[in-house]
C-alpha cells in the first residue's frame, strides 16, 4: 500500500532502456529505492496517478546537508542509507506496486526527511 | 513486551519504549507510557521504568543478571504469574507492534544506534559536539520544531566536496534514467 515514509524498490530494468538507446554500450543500472515524501490523501486519491518521491542511495560516506541518514532496517532498508532531499522526483503510482514495497519508516524518520525537505525547498521558517 | 521479545536486556528494552513511545507522539502527540525519557550512558532512558520492572519481578516478569557481550547485564523474561495484563488502546497496540516488528530480531548495539538517530537524539548529540560535554540526566525533548529538525537531521559531511560533487552528479543521472524510462513506458 501507497502510504508516506513507504519505501520502494525500483528494480534496475525500469531504469534501463532510454539511457541505453542512446548508448548501447551503456553499463546495466542497479535496482534503486526511493521514499513516499507525499500526503496521505494524495497517496490515496485514485485520481491522482504520481507520488513524490526521494531517492535513496546506500553510499552514506558521500552525505552532505540534504541528505538525512536512516538506519537499516527502518523503512525495510538493507543497509544504512541517505534519504536525498535534493533529488526528488516523481513516480506512477502503478509502478509503486505491493511487490516493490520494502517498507515504511518510522514516523520520526519521515519527520527528519520532511523537514529537510521544506528546508531545501525553502518553505521552512528562517530558510 | 517482554512476552513478545522472549528475553531481552534492560538497554535494549529501554530503546525498544523509546522509539514506541517516539512513534506514538509523532503520530498522536502523546506517549504511551508518559515516561520522563533522559539522555544516560547508552541512550535513551526512563528512569520510572526500573521501580516498576522490581514490582513485577517474579510475577509478570522474570528478572536475572547474566552476562551479555562482555558485561553482566539485568535480562527481563516473562515471568511465571502474571496479576494482570496490559489494557492498550487499539491504536497503542498497533504502534508496539510495528516497533517490535522492527527491532524485534536486532542486537542491543543495532537498537541503540536506531535510537541515537532519531531527531531528539540527534539534537542532544549536536549540543555535546559544540559544548564538548555529554548530556546526562538531560531530558530527552519530544517536541521540536521544523527547523530544529531540519538543522539536526543531516549527518556531518565526511567526504570532501569535489567527491560528493562528482557523487551527486551520478545520482542525477540516475534520476533522469528513471524518469525518461517512466515517460517511455507511460507513452507506449
Amino acid at each position: 500500500m501507497i502510504a508516506p515514509g513507504a519505501v520502494f524498490e525500483i528494480p534496475a530494468p525500469l531504469a534501463d532502456p532510454p539511457q541505453q538507446a542512446r548508448n548501447p554500450n551503456a553499463p546495466a543500472r542497479a535496482r534503486r529505492w526511493v521514499l513516499v515524501v507525499s500526503n496521505k490523501a494524495d497517496c490515496r486519491d485514485r485520481f491522482l496517478e504520481t507520488n513524490v518521491v526521494v531517492l535513496l542511495s546506500a553510499q552514506t560516506e558521500y552525505a552532505y546537508r540534504h541528505d538525512v541518514l536512516i538506519r537499516r532496517p527502518d523503512g525495510g532498508i538493507e543497509r544504512d542509507s541517505i534519504a536525498q532531499t535534493d533529488l526528488v522526483f516523481v513516480v506512477e503510482k502503478v509502478e509503486l506496486t505491493a511487490d516493490r514495497l520494502r517498507g515504511t519508516v518510522m514516523a520520526d524518520t519521515l519527520r527528519q526527511v520532511r523537514a529537510k525537505l521544506a528546508e531545501t525547498l525553502g518553505i521552512s521558517p528562517g530558510a | 513486551m517482554v512476552e513478545a521479545l522472549g528475553s531481552v536486556s534492560v538497554t535494549k528494552l529501554q530503546k525498544v519504549l523509546y522509539l514506541a513511545d517516539l512513534e506514538h507522539h509523532a503520530l498522536t502527540g502523546t506517549t504511551m507510557t508518559g515516561a520522563r525519557w533522559v539522555r544516560y550512558t547508552h541512550g535513551p532512558m526512563a528512569k520510572a521504568l526500573l521501580p516498576s520492572t522490581q514490582v513485577m519481578d517474579g510475577h509478570e516478569i522474570e528478572v536475572s543478571n547474566e552476562p551479555v557481550g562482555p558485561y553482566d547485564a539485568r535480562v527481563y523474561r516473562p515471568g511465571p504469574a502474571p496479576r494482570f495484563r496490559p489494557n492498550l488502546a487499539p491504536e497503542e497496540k498497533a504502534t508496539l507492534d510495528r516497533i517490535l516488528a522492527l527491532v524485534g530480531q536486532l542486537t542491543t548495539k543495532d537498537v541503540i544506534a536506531l535510537a541515537y538517530n532519531t531527531a531528539p537524539m540527534r539534537l542532544l548529540q549536536r549540543i555535546e559536539g559544540e559544548t564538548g560535554q555529554i548530556q546526562l540526566d538531560v531530558e530527552i525533548p519530544f517536541e521540536l520544531d521544523e527547523a530544529t529538525i531540519a538543522d539536526v537531521a543531516s549527518p556531518e559531511p565526511a567526504a570532501d566536496v569535489a567527491a560528493v560533487v562528482a557523487f551527486k552528479r551520478r545520482e542525477r543521472e540516475r534520476v533522469r534514467d528513471l524518469q525518461e524510462a517512466a515517460v517511455a513506458r507511460a507513452s507506449r
